[in-house]
């Protein structure tokens, strides 16, 4: 279970969050939304033990972020917005790459089925020579190599093609029914939030995403 | 799935221009300083001798004729030389005449050496002056040991040396004390000057020239994997960066070690150079803080086209600071530090540049334990 409790981050003296508080369970895809600037990424990023709230607490499973953080970057899954990949690589070399440097060993074959799920399947292609909808699917396998229990990933489709979308839709609805991972997740994408998500946060001043959402029907909660 | 360490994925996608970068440098050095031996060769005054008398003197002053570094000397028959100097292929052509033994030791000095040359015959002069010292040498020689010889017998003394025992000490005495050296000094300075001969081109500098550029190349890895994209990657890995950009760092350096084993071979049975323990020690430790020199820019470095320009930049500037490609006397006497603080002149004087290991291992140090934002 993650608990989120009176997050915020300043920085220079502008308030980027202020007082962000919510809980996720496990099996559960909370959708994040809100305008450019709002400040998904940067709760994402705290959410990751990539930056540090200016307070608030966090617990995951129960362990406060503040006590181990480097502990709980092994059950913690990011995806960012940026393709972090190696270009010069091979989809496979980049797979065996991180395989290598994670704290959870993978077989060949478990390496490749992650990919094959979603169905990217040019294993042996560079990643240079791969369509952005395949990079992105490569960035997201590589975040789930150590098997992490919550995974937090930032615009994950943006720029890719239909098809593509809603094969890491899928994908990621299997990981969070089958496998109970806790996904939280941004996206400027209405019908992408509407399909895959279990519930929506809001995020920012602008109202525009809280009563787009309501218009469809979908219950919408402001965080900040 | 095979347990290939993640460090050799690089080395593995980049194998052909590792090699490349590793023996880059001594091929280059051998292409040099062969070249630039034809050069030398080509430059040399080339003369032709014919040498007719069979005696040990003559032998031996054919020998000296030889060995000077500014002259090319072949041996021809007369016809055959006096024919090249016609085509001006030969400077000169130079006869030790039958009997040039005989007349040394009869102390006769007339018609020992004859002569030929042509009207483009530019450096004749100087190359007569200096056989006609050298044949001037062995004339005194054996003028000295006739006297000693008549004072044995004149003061009847027991002991009795034969002539080529006293010419054989002459010889011995004459490179022991060094006769004919001359050294200069200047004013304000104190000690002994360095009588090392000059050398226009030393193997070892150009070696270091193209082995400090090379090692920016194959360090250029450093900032391949610390691109900022990829950061964030490192937060959820078991190993951190900086442990992996240090076995890395480790990984490389065997293999521009291993470089360096090679190098030594070259210079010793390709180059011909004497490879002492002495100068192995001072190789490792250049390679050292070569090495280190380059990782530690790499840190700073985004840019690959800039770390490659200053990799350079900063191979001419340590080699040229070093007094490698142009002797910079007068620079080094006015600025000792110059050359102290260039690592190639502690490769020069087969020394350890203690200073730039010091500080090159505090700076790492000062890299690894540097604390840091999370994401670092």
């Amino acid at each position: 279970m993650l608990e989120v409790t009176g997050v915020q981050k300043r920085y220079k003296r502008k308030n980027i969050l202020k007082d962000v508080s919510f809980q996720m369970k496990e099996g559960e895809i909370v959708g994040l939304v809100g305008e450019n600037g709002a400040g998904k990424s940067t709760l994402l990023q705290i959410l990751a033990t990539a930056m540090e709230p200016s307070a608030g607490e966090l617990r995951l499973n129960g362990k406060r972020y503040e006590d181990d953080f480097k502990q709980l970057r092994q059950i913690i899954g990011y995806v960012p917005q940026d393709i972090s990949v190696w270009e010069e690589y091979t989809v496979e070399e980049n797979m065996r790459f991180f395989e290598k440097l994670s704290w959870k060993r993978r077989t060949p074959e478990e390496c490749r089925n992650l990919c094959l799920d979603m169905q990217l399947t040019q294993w042996k292609e560079p990643v240079h020579s791969l369509s952005g909808g395949m990079k992105r699917k490569l960035n997201l396998a590589i975040s789930l190599l150590h098997d992490p229990i919550l995974l937090l990933l930032d615009e994950p489709t943006v720029g890719i093609d239909l098809k593509s979308k809603t094969e890491i839709g899928n994908y990621l609805l299997n990981l969070a029914r089958k496998e109970g991972k806790m996904i939280l997740y941004t996206s400027h994408d209405m019908d992408e939030i509407t399909n895959v998500c279990d519930r929506v946060y809001s995020i920012g001043e602008d109202p525009f995403y809280l009563s787009l959402l309501k218009e469809r029907g979908i219950g919408v909660e402001r965080l900040s | 799935m095979n347990r290939q360490p993640a460090q050799l994925f690089r080395l593995k996608k980049e194998w052909k221009s590792v090699i490349c970068w590793l023996l880059a440098p001594i091929i280059l050095t051998v292409f040099v300083m062969k070249t630039f031996g034809i050069l030398q060769g080509e430059s040399r005054v080339p003369i032709a001798l014919i040498v007719e008398d069979s005696s040990i003197l003559a032998t031996q002053l054919a020998e000296e004729i030889e060995k000077n570094e500014m002259l090319s000397v072949r041996r021809l028959e007369l016809d055959d030389a006096l024919h090249k100097l016609k085509q001006h292929e030969l400077d000169s052509v130079f006869v030790i005449r039958e009997g040039y033994g005989e007349s040394v030791l009869a102390n006769r000095r007339y018609g020992l050496i004859e002569a030929y040359f042509s009207n483009r015959s530019f450096a004749y002069p100087a190359i007569s002056e200096t056989i006609m010292s050298l044949a001037q040498q062995d004339i005194s020689r054996s003028k000295a040991a006739g006297v000693i010889q008549q004072l044995f017998l004149d003061y009847g003394m027991e002991d009795q040396w034969d002539y080529e025992e006293i010419i054989q000490k002459s010889i011995e005495k004459q490179r022991k004390e060094s006769l004919l050296h001359t050294s200069f000094s200047y004013g304000k300075q104190t000690g002994q000057p360095d009588e090392k001969p000059m050398e226009l081109l030393n193997s070892r500098a150009v070696w270091a020239f193209f082995t400090i550029i090379a090692a920016f190349f194959l360090f250029d890895w450093m900032i391949k994997e610390s691109r900022p994209s990829m950061q964030v990657r490192w937060l959820y890995t078991s190993t951190s960066f900086k442990s992996h950009a240090i076995r890395m760092l480790g990984l490389y350096s065997l293999l521009t070690v291993l470089s360096d084993v090679l190098a030594l071979f070259v210079f010793h049975f390709v180059l011909q150079e004497t490879v002492t323990l002495s100068f192995i020690f001072p190789m490792l430790a250049f390679r050292v803080t070569l090495n280190l020199f380059a990782f530690l820019l790499a840190v700073v470095y985004r840019q690959l086209f800039m770390y490659y320009i200053t990799g350079i930049a900063v191979a001419l500037l340590l080699t040229v600071t070093g007094g490698a490609i142009v002797p910079l006397d007068a620079l080094s006497r006015r600025w000792e530090w110059v050359e102290i603080l260039s690592p190639v002149r502690s490769l020069m004087t087969t020394t350890i540049p203690i200073g730039w290991l010091v500080l090159l291992m505090l700076l790492l140090a000062a890299w690894m334990v540097k604390g840091g934002k999370r994401i670092a």
